[in-house]
C-alpha cells in the first residue's frame, strides 16, 4: 500500500473514538474488547493442514497476509481495503480496516463460479483481511471462506466482506470461523442486492474468545431476496456479539434472517437485529428470527430483535425465543436407548442444522455440518 | 396575570408570559417558571410538608440535573423540552380556571361524540375546578373506610400515614431511576396514596375521580399503592375524553407494592392534548404469589414515553402488561414494558397492540431480564402493529436477557395493514370506507379492549371511530 493512500485513512482512524458503554449499538456488549489500540500487524504466517478439497471449487490459501496458492481469472489480489463502513456502532474499527488492510481478494464474475478461500492464521497481533464478491450478468457465485487458527497465539482478526449482487445474479457465501480460544474477531459483512438478485450469506462460529459481527444487508432492487443465516456454538470463555440490519429500499423485496445460538458452559451471546423499511418500500416481506438454546445454567443470551417500519403495505415479523432442550425430547430419545448426554447433543445438533439447511447447497452444508460436529465433540 | 397570584420568580414568569398560554388563568398558588431550589421550597411550603420530604426533593433535583437526556436511545424530540419555560407547581384552590367560552369547539364536539356526562365535561374542560363526586360516590367511600382502606392524596398520605407510606415511598422507583423520575421526585404534587389492608378485596374499581382535588390529573403526579397480604384492588386513572391541557410537560411516577398473594390492576387511559410530553415511570413490586397487571391505553399527547414494569420479587409472582397505543399525525407513542424476574417460577406476559395513522409513529420498547441462578421463569411477549396510511411508522425494540437454562421466553412481533379484501367486503355490505376501517381497527384491538371496564371500553371504541375520521380516502 502506498503511503499517500494510507495517511488520510490513518488520520481518519485516529480521529475517531473507540466504542463506549453508553452507545446503544454496544448495549450488553463488551465494548472494552473493541479497544484495539497499540495492536501491531501480525508477521509472516505458517501453514496448516489443508482440508479435503471441494469438487468444482478453486482454492485460495492465505498464510496470514500472504496468498500462498490459488489463481483464477475472476479473482484479483488487491493491496488495499475496499473501505468498509460501520453503520452499527464501530466506525473506528471500520476505519482501522481501511487504514491497515494490505491484502484483499476481489472476486468478480459474470459466469458461474465456485471459490474456496482458506486463511491459516497464526501469531500474535492484528490481521486485516478483506473480500469483495461481485456477481453480475446472471452469474451464480459460491464462496466458502474459512478462518482457521494454526497455533495458540492471540490473533485479532478485523475482517470485512462486501457482497454486491447485480441484476438477476446470485451469491451464496459461507464463512466458518474456527479460530483458537485466545483470538478475537471483528467482522463487517455488507451486501447490496439489485433487481431480481438474491443472496444467501451464512456463518458458523465455533471459535474465538470474542466475536463482534456487524451484518448489513441492503435490499435495493425490486424483487431482490436476501437471506442471512448464522449458527453459533459458544462455550465457556466465549462471547459472541452479533448485530444485523436488514435495509429494504425498494418495492417487493424479501429478506429472511435466522440466527441459531447454542450456548454451552458460561457462554454469552448478544443478538441485536433491525429490519428497516424505507418509506417507499411497499410490498416488503421481511422476517427475523433469533433462537437461543441454553445448554447450561451459567450461560447468558441477550436478544434485541427490532423493527422500524415506514411503509404500510408490508409483511414484517420478528421472533426471539430462549429455552432449553425439552425434557420430553430427551425422554423420547432415552426411551430408545440413547444416553442422556447423546440425546441432548443430538437435539442441539438438529437445532443448528435447521439454519444450515437453508443454504440449499450440499457442498457448503457439508462443510458447515463438519465444523459444527467438531465443536460438539469438544464440549460437555 | 392577576395580582392574587403568588409567585417566587416574578421576573421569570413575566418573561414566560409571552409563551404558549392562551387562556386566562388565575391560580391561587403558582411556583412560577423554571426550576430552582426556591421552587422546591415553595412547593414544600405551600403543601406544609415535613422536612424529610423537602430534603428528598432537594436530593432529587441534584440527581435530575446530573443526568443527561436519554437521547442516546430515545427520540431527539425530547430536546424540544425547555425546562425553563415550564411551571412546576400550580394549584387552583377551588377557583374555576376558565369559562365555557374559552374552550375550543373541537373539544366540546368530542365530549358530545363520546357521550361524556355533563358534570365530567365541566371538570375536564377546566370550567369547574372540582369534579363533584360526593353525591355519586359517597356510599362507596364509606364502605371503603369501614374496611380500613386508605384512599387519599399523596400529600395527605405522606403526612398522615407516614408509618405505612414512608417505608415504600421511592423504593420501587428510586429517585435516580431515570432523569424524569428524578424530576418528578423533585417537584411532585398530586396523585394518590392507597393502602388496602390484608385480605380486603375492593369490589369497585377505585378511580382518581373519587377525590375532589384539582391536582387530580396533575403534571407531576406521584402515586403509591400498597396492597397488603391477600388483598385485591383495581385502580383507574385518566379518561377517554381528551383532557384539555395547557401545560406541556407531564412526568408522573407510579409505584405499586403487592404483598404476598395480593393483586393489583392499574388501568390508565391517556388522552392528553397533542402538545404534551408525557414521560412517565411506572413500576410494581410483586411479592410471593402476588400479581400486578398494568392495563394501559395511550391515545393522546405529542410524545409519550412509558414502559410499565413489574419486578417479580417473590416466588410465583406474576406480572402482566396489556397495552394499546394509537398514534395519529404529529404523535409518537413510545410505550412498552419491563419485566424483571427476581425469583423462581415467576411468569410475565406482555401484549402490546399499536395503530399508526397518518404520519403517526408508534414504538414498542421492552425489557425482559432473567438473572442468574433462577428456575422456572417464563415470559411471553407479543407486539402487533397496524399501519393505516403509507406514511405511518412503527418500530419495535425489545431486549431480552436470559441467564441459565431453566427458563422459557418467547417474543414475537408482527406488522401488518388492514387488508384490501377485508375493506372491500365491508364496503360491499354498505359501510363507508371510514366505517370499514374503524371496524377493522376495533377488531384488531378488540381482545385487549375487553380487559378494560365496560364504560371505558365503550368510550374507547367511540374514540377510535373519531380518530379514524379523515384517515382514509
Amino acid at each position: 500500500m502506498s503511503a499517500t493512500l494510507t495517511s488520510p485513512a490513518l488520520e481518519e482512524f485516529e480521529a475517531l473514538d473507540w466504542p463506549v458503554r453508553t452507545e446503544e449499538n454496544w448495549r450488553f456488549g463488551a465494548w472494552k474488547q473493541a479497544n484495539l489500540s497499540g495492536l501491531e500487524l501480525v508477521g509472516e504466517g505458517t501453514s496448516g493442514q489443508l482440508p479435503k478439497p471441494l469438487e468444482g471449487f478453486t482454492r485460495f490459501v492465505f498464510e496470514n497476509g500472504t496468498l500462498v496458492s490459488g489463481s483464477s481469472e475472476a479473482v484479483t489480489l488487491v493491496s488495499e481495503s475496499f473501505g468498509p463502513i460501520s453503520r452499527l456502532g464501530s466506525p473506528k474499527l471500520a476505519a482501522l480496516h481501511t487504514a491497515k488492510s494490505a491484502h484483499g481478494l476481489h472476486i468478480k464474475s459474470a459466469t458461474d463460479l465456485s471459490i474456496e478461500v482458506i486463511y491459516f492464521i497464526s501469531g500474535e497481533g492484528l490481521l486485516v483481511p478483506g473480500v469483495v464478491i461481485e456477481a453480475e450478468g446472471g452469474a451464480n457465485i459460491r464462496v466458502l471462506k474459512r478462518f482457521i487458527s494454526v497455533d495458540d497465539s492471540a490473533t485479532t482478526v478485523v475482517s470485512a466482506t462486501d457482497v454486491r449482487v447485480a441484476d438477476n445474479s446470485h451469491v451464496s457465501c459461507l464463512l466458518t470461523q474456527e479460530l483458537n480460544m485466545q483470538s478475537k474477531l471483528v467482522r463487517f459483512s455488507d451486501s447490496t442486492l439489485q433487481d431480481f438478485s438474491s443472496a444467501k450469506l451464512a456463518v458458523v462460529h465455533t471459535g474465538a474468545k470474542w466475536v463482534r459481527e456487524e451484518t448489513y444487508s441492503t435490499v435495493d432492487g425490486t424483487d431482490a431476496r436476501s437471506e442471512i443465516f448464522s449458527v453459533a456454538l459458544p462455550s465457556t470463555g466465549q462471547e459472541y456479539d452479533q448485530r444485523t440490519f436488514q435495509h429494504h429500499g425498494a418495492r417487493d423485496t424479501y429478506s429472511n434472517l435466522l440466527f441459531k445460538n447454542t450456548l454451552f458452559g458460561k457462554a454469552k451471546t448478544i443478538f441485536s437485529g433491525l429490519i428497516f423499511v424505507d418509506e417507499d418500500a411497499h410490498g416488503t416481506d421481511a422476517y427475523q428470527t433469533c433462537r437461543n438454546l441454553m445448554m447450561t445454567d451459567d450461560c447468558e443470551a441477550n436478544s434485541m430483535p427490532g423493527l422500524e417500519i415506514n411503509a404500510d403495505d408490508v409483511k414484517c415479523s420478528h421472533g426471539s425465543t430462549t429455552s432449553r432442550v425439552s425434557d420430553e425430547e430427551i425422554f423420547y430419545l432415552m426411551a430408545r436407548g440413547i444416553s442422556s448426554r447423546d440425546a441432548r447433543t443430538l437435539v442441539a445438533q438438529g437445532f443448528s442444522v435447521e439454519a444450515i439447511e437453508k443454504l440449499e447447497d450440499e457442498q457448503l452444508e457439508a462443510v458447515a455440518l463438519e465444523v459444527v460436529a467438531r465443536k460438539f465433540a469438544t464440549v460437555e | 396575570m392577576s395580582s392574587e397570584t403568588a409567585t417566587v420568580q416574578q421576573v421569570a414568569r413575566e418573561k414566560g408570559e409571552i409563551g404558549n398560554f392562551s387562556f386566562p388563568e388565575r391560580h391561587k398558588f403558582d411556583a412560577g417558571y423554571g426550576l430552582t431550589r426556591d421552587t422546591l421550597d415553595y412547593i414544600s411550603n405551600v403543601k406544609k410538608e415535613p422536612s424529610w420530604v423537602n430534603e428528598f426533593r432537594h436530593k432529587a433535583l441534584d440527581v435530575f440535573l446530573s443526568k443527561p437526556m436519554p437521547t442516546n436511545w430515545a427520540t431527539k424530540d425530547l430536546e424540544a423540552i425547555d425546562f425553563d419555560k415550564i411551571r412546576y407547581y400550580l394549584s387552583d384552590g377551588a377557583e374555576p380556571k376558565r369559562s365555557w367560552a374559552d374552550v375550543p369547539p373541537e373539544v366540546l364536539e368530542t365530549f358530545d361524540r363520546l357521550g361524556v356526562p355533563e358534570q365530567e365535561r365541566a371538570f375536564l374542560a377546566g370550567v369547574e375546578a372540582q369534579y363533584d363526586s360526593e353525591a355519586a360516590y359517597s356510599n362507596v367511600k364509606e364502605a371503603l373506610a369501614d374496611e380500613g382502606v386508605i384512599f387519599v392524596t399523596c400529600s395527605e398520605g405522606l403526612k398522615e400515614h407516614e408509618e405505612i407510606f414512608r417505608p415504600w415511598f421511592g423504593k420501587v422507583i428510586p429517585t435516580g431511576d431515570n432523569k424524569f423520575s428524578a424530576l418528578n421526585s423533585a417537584v411532585m404534587s398530586g396523585g394518590s396514596f392507597i393502602y388496602i389492608p390484608p385480605g380486603v378485596k375492593v369490589k369497585h374499581p377505585l378511580q382518581a375521580y373519587f377525590r375532589i382535588n384539582s391536582e387530580n390529573f396533575g403534571q407531576f403526579e406521584r402515586t403509591l399503592i400498597i396492597a397488603d397480604e391477600g388483598s385485591e384492588v383495581m385502580y383507574m386513572e385518566g379518561c377517554t375524553a381528551p383532557k384539555f391541557e395547557t401545560a406541556t410537560l407531564h412526568s408522573a411516577v407510579v409505584e405499586l407494592v403487592a404483598m404476598k398473594g395480593a393483586k393489583i390492576q392499574y388501568i390508565t387511559v391517556q388522552n392528553w392534548s397533542s402538545n404534551v410530553f408525557n414521560l412517565v415511570t411506572k413500576r410494581g413490586l410483586a411479592h410471593e404469589d402476588a400479581e400486578i397487571r398494568w392495563i394501559d391505553c395511550n391515545i393522546g399527547s405529542r410524545l409519550t414515553m412509558k414502559y410499565p414494569g413489574v419486578v417479580m420479587k417473590g416466588e410465583r409472582a406474576r406480572g402482566e402488561v396489556i397495552s394499546i397505543a394509537l398514534a395519529n399525525d404529529g404523535q409518537h407513542q413510545d410505550t412498552g414494558a419491563k419485566m424483571i424476574h427476581a425469583a423462581n417460577n415467576t411468569t410475565s406476559n406482555v401484549i402490546s397492540k399499536s395503530i399508526s395513522i397518518g404520519k403517526g409513529r408508534s414504538t414498542y420498547r421492552g425489557q425482559v431480564l432473567i438473572p442468574k441462578h433462577l428456575k422456572g421463569c417464563k415470559n411471553n411477549t407479543e407486539c402487533d402493529a397496524l399501519l393505516i396510511n403509507s406514511k405511518s411508522r412503527t418500530d419495535t425494540y425489545p431486549a431480552i436477557t436470559v441467564k441459565g437454562n431453566q427458563h422459557v421466553t418467547q417474543h414475537e412481533a408482527s406488522v401488518s395493514q388492514v387488508s384490501q379484501e377485508m375493506l372491500f367486503y365491508m364496503q360491499q355490505r354498505g359501510l363507508s370506507e371510514t366505517q370499514a376501517m374503524s371496524l377493522a381497527v376495533n377488531g384488531f384491538i378488540n381482545d385487549l379492549v375487553e380487559e378494560f371496564p365496560m364504560e371505558y371500553s365503550v368510550e374507547l371504541k367511540r374514540l377510535i371511530d373519531l380518530e379514524m375520521e379523515g384517515s382514509v380516502g
